[in-house]
């Protein structure tokens, strides 16, 4: 048993990684962005809505598309509110990407969530305007619309809106 | 022949990319949406309020948009052991301030410990 080890773990490998590669020429593309970011919070008050400024935050986020999908694109953030707290966390999200000349415009979707100190979770909308500057760099405007329901950072029956602008550097890579 | 200033700017300019109308009105309700929410900052925020359980310091809980003191901590605080307990009535006040080592013979955490449990007792 221990001699078809080595022969089934090179045909896992091939089926895994090497395989797909040659037969599909289809190629992923790459991009990371750095964006900070504030805005407006809407919240329960005792009797009527409390607004407050969100607090600063900053996404690093990690963006791909393939080549054969290039109106898709996937990826992750992580989010650090760095505004008179330290609040980690980070947002999943998946994007149409919509061409409009050099500018291309994207719309999101995405579940942000905070895990330290308090948790936090909810969804997000978001529309983001990337301008290419120089080859690979590029920069970037969002609008983000959060809904925050559940989560230890939450006020017992509760919920936290947000709408948030956020600019930014793009890279490809 | 006096020349038609449109048709001058027409053959000067370069022809329109049928991309720039999208991209104008995207522009223009960008703009209005950042003015709006700068607007709603500067104007409505409310001071002082809460939104998150991060909002508030350490032992205040946010309770209907406001920072409140924690009931269990201020329960402890104001009635505990802390300020009415055996630390009030012995070691801290009559411990090493107030009959401690004068004399140089003894460590000051043995004499105030020595002190406050018979100023205790």
């Amino acid at each position: 048993m221990s001699r078809a080890l080595p022969p089934l773990a090179l045909a896992a490998f091939l089926a895994t990684f090497a395989l797909p590669a040659g037969v599909d020429a289809q190629t992923r593309s790459y991009a990371a962005s750095l964006t900070g970011g504030s805005g407006l919070s809407i919240g329960n008050g005792a009797q009527t809505a409390v607004l407050a400024r969100t607090p600063v935050f900053v996404d690093v986020a990690l963006r791909t598309t393939r080549s054969d999908e290039p109106t898709f694109a996937w990826g992750g953030a992580l989010r650090v509110e760095v505004d008179g707290r330290v609040g980690i966390g980070g947002v999943a999200r998946a994007e149409l990407v919509h061409p409009l000349g050099p500018v291309a415009l994207r719309a999101g979707i995405g579940v942000p969530f905070f895990f330290a100190p308090y948790v936090l979770l909810g969804v997000e909308g978001s529309l983001t305007l990337r301008w290419p500057a120089t080859a690979p760099i590029a920069a970037t405007a969002s609008i983000l619309l959060d809904a925050f329901f559940a989560g230890s950072d939450l006020p017992r029956n509760s919920a936290l809106f947000m709408a948030n602008g956020a600019l930014g550097v793009d890279f490809l890579f | 022949m006096p020349v038609d200033p449109r048709v001058t700017v027409g053959f000067a300019c370069a022809p329109r990319s049928p991309h720039r109308r999208p991209l104008r009105r995207a522009f223009s309700a960008a703009a209005w949406l950042v003015a709006a929410a700068v607007c709603a900052m500067l104007g409505a925020c409310t001071p002082d309020a809460c939104l998150r359980e991060s909002d508030c310091a350490a032992g205040f809980t946010c309770t209907a948009g406001a920072c409140t003191e924690d009931p269990v901590d201020a329960g402890r605080a104001d009635a505990g052991t802390l300020d009415a307990g055996p630390r009030d009535a012995s070691a801290a006040d009559a411990g090493p301030r107030d009959a401690g080592p004068t004399d140089g013979a003894t460590t000051e955490v043995d004499a105030g410990t020595d002190a406050g449990s018979d100023a205790g007792a």
